[in-house]
């Protein structure tokens, strides 16, 4: 008998066998035959059987998940907390064939193999970022902060907004220009380049924020008060935040080597009422404003997209659950159910997001880098005392430094760089001269 | 055999799921009952063909059900059979035992205790002894997939059709891979014969 014959045959008798029939010992087949088909026998007479105490206990724990899933089984949008791991490839009892397939690719090595790529991938873009990027930003940051902290000759560097020439009223305004500017603060007076045409027109057509207007608002102040007062300020600010409508988000303090206290704290305020602005006056009062930036984000387009979204989907739930009650066969009511659970979860989505929009516009962020300054040597009046020279010379030697640090790192990027080109170079050059050789 | 009061409940359960009109959740429960009643053993059969130790298949077994019992409300007859289905979670709880386990997912063990019905039916079906303590060291001898089909035929007790549904093989292929597998454990079982 052929294999192929043989196998057929075992094929079929097996299905016989499993279908209750005793096939076993007929005088026709061959030996083979007999023997693999006493092996299935053996098989399936083998097949193990749970234990009569192990049913009973699967038993009333299935009837304990029942009462316990009673209400969750209803409205399927409501996932138990195991629903993740629940059905691998048979959650919505669709599409096994892509689940486990995917189940399978994810098992493998490849997960790792791709994680250790995207890693690297990342660590590379990050060195060569940090190559590039590295010695300006270092130099940058330095700059600021050592003309910020010798207060002398390079005040220009920093954008030293002037705030003092600015009034509530023109402030209002500015807000209401936010959705024309996007930068909804721009002092009127301010440097050059927050002072925009925006910000100015603002001014004039101040119109009342329509109430669907939905605006992120947010300002940063760095305020300079003598030294000695820094706690006082500090908590002046909390109380701001408490007067109107806010809290503190969060804030630190720290004190540099001459005792002079430093620290910013955010703070949160509710945006009605025109309390952003009145808050920034109070600020205002609490020193000397150094820099001051407001800004604002109009998000309202975003948000009525959001609120006609929901709208859409309530109506579609609303069908649903019609179509739910009309429903006639559980093939039907299993596809009403899986459609109104993936509306329901769109809706919880939506109304997430929309919250989170309120959450943001309805207050608005002020943060404040508070700084204690020594008693007598504000910016303007230490010009007297110390004529910058010294502190020119510092800096022209730091930006010396600096430079040469930049072009060492530089170098480490061109050296291996060039070595490389100049090694293909080298080795094209031979191979073209050994072709040319060998062709004459 | 359990096999033909399966395949009755099966029918019934087709037919009901074409039948049944206007039925609710309290229904889904209900109907889920019947799957259980007809599968629990088969599944079982399956794990623990598979696992070889009985504490081990009782575990996944109620896993099985717990996430059946779970993802049964979004389960939609019209594209998967409850068998395909069904196993198809056995077999991903198997491949979820063997990882927590910290195992190669298709590593086979020694099937050491098969359940209770190999104690309780001491008559031997072959008249060679040796053949039925070989055979347990038979199986571990067979490939992960072919084990894993003879699990699934003898064990689900399931129809190569539905098997070549569940693996994404042929059905042909099937039939091949049971064959190649009896075969090899009889080769097995002989060795182990003639070592004696």
């Amino acid at each position: 008998m052929t294999d192929d014959r043989e196998q057929q045959e075992l094929i079929d008798l097996i299905e016989r066998l499993l279908a209750g029939e005793t096939v076993a010992a007929a005088g026709d087949r061959e030996e083979e035959l007999e023997k693999l088909l006493a092996i299935a026998a053996e098989l399936n007479e083998r097949r193990p059987e749970p234990s009569a105490e192990f049913e009973e206990r699967l038993e009333a724990r299935m009837a304990g998940l029942k009462t316990a899933t009673a209400v969750t089984s209803d409205d399927t949008a409501d996932a138990s907390p195991g629903d993740g791991v629940a059905a691998p490839g048979a959650a919505t009892g669709t599409s096994i064939d892509e689940k486990s397939w995917l189940r399978a690719w994810l098992s493998m090595p490849r997960l790792a193999a791709v994680a250790a790529a995207l890693v690297i991938g990342l660590g590379v873009v990050g060195v060569g970022r940090a190559i590039i990027r590295g010695g300006y930003q270092d130099k940058t940051a330095t700059v600021s902060d050592v003309a910020s902290d010798t207060g002398t000759p390079a005040d220009d560097v920093k954008t030293l907004e002037n705030a003092t020439g600015q009034s509530a009223a023109g402030r209002s305004g500015e807000i209401a220009a936010g959705d024309t500017a996007g930068y909804a603060g721009s002092p009127p007076g301010g440097s050059a380049d927050s002072g925009s045409t925006a910000g100015i027109s603002g001014v004039d057509t101040v119109t009342p924020l329509p109430s669907t207007q939905r605006i992120i608002q947010s300002a940063d102040y760095q305020v300079e008060v003598a030294q000695g007062e820094f706690n006082d300020k500090y908590s002046q600010i909390s109380a701001i935040a408490a007067k109107y409508g806010g809290y503190v988000v969060s804030g630190d303090t720290r004190s540099s080597g001459d005792e002079l206290k430093r620290g910013s704290i955010t703070i949160r305020v509710a945006s009605g009422n025109d309390n952003f602005t009145k808050a920034q006056a109070d600020l205002e009062g609490l020193g000397n404003v150094t820099s001051k930036k407001v800004s604002g984000q109009d998000v309202t387009e975003e948000y009525v997209d959001l609120q006609s979204r929901l709208r859409n989907a309530e109506a579609q739930e609303t069908q649903m659950l019609e179509l739910m009650k009309k429903a006639q066969t559980i093939e039907e009511i299993l596809t009403v159910q899986s459609r109104l659970a993936e509306i329901q979860s769109q809706i919880e989505q939506i109304k997430g997001r929309m919250k989170y929009t309120e959450s943001r516009t309805d207050f608005a962020t002020i943060t404040v880098d508070l700084r204690e300054t020594k008693e007598g040597v504000s910016e303007t009046e230490s010009v007297g005392t110390n004529w910058g020279f010294i502190d020119s010379l510092k800096y022209a030697g730091w930006l010396a430094v600096q430079t040469l640090n930049f072009v060492i790192v530089a170098l480490a990027v061109i050296v291996p760089l060039t070595l490389m080109g100049g090694g293909l170079a080298i080795l094209f050059y031979r191979l073209a001269q050994w072709r040319r050789n060998r062709n004459k | 055999m359990a096999n033909t009061e399966e395949t009755v409940v099966r029918m019934n359960l087709l037919r009901r799921h074409k039948q049944t009109a206007g039925a609710m959740a309290a229904d889904i429960t209900s109907q889920f009952d019947e799957v259980y009643r007809a599968y629990l053993r088969p599944v079982y059969a399956f794990v623990a063909f598979r696992v070889g130790n009985r504490a081990a298949a009782e575990d996944i077994t109620a896993q099985v059900f717990e996430k059946a019992w779970r993802g049964y409300p979004r389960f939609d007859p019209r594209k998967a059979a409850i068998s395909t289905w069904l196993f198809t979670i056995a077999r991903n709880s198997l491949t979820d035992h063997y990882r927590s386990a910290g195992r190669k997912t298709d590593e086979v063990e020694l099937p050491d205790d098969l359940g209770a019905g190999a104690e309780s039916d001491p008559v031997p079906r072959l008249e060679a002894l040796e053949l039925r303590r070989e055979l347990n060291a038979a199986l571990t001898s067979l490939e992960p997939r072919e084990l894993e089909i003879v699990s699934l035929k003898f064990g689900g007790a399931m129809t190569n059709r539905d098997i070549s549904t569940l693996l994404q093989i042929s059905e042909s292929n099937v039939g091949t891979i049971l064959y190649r597998s009896l075969k090899k454990m009889k080769t097995r079982i002989e060795g182990g014969i003639k070592n004696d």
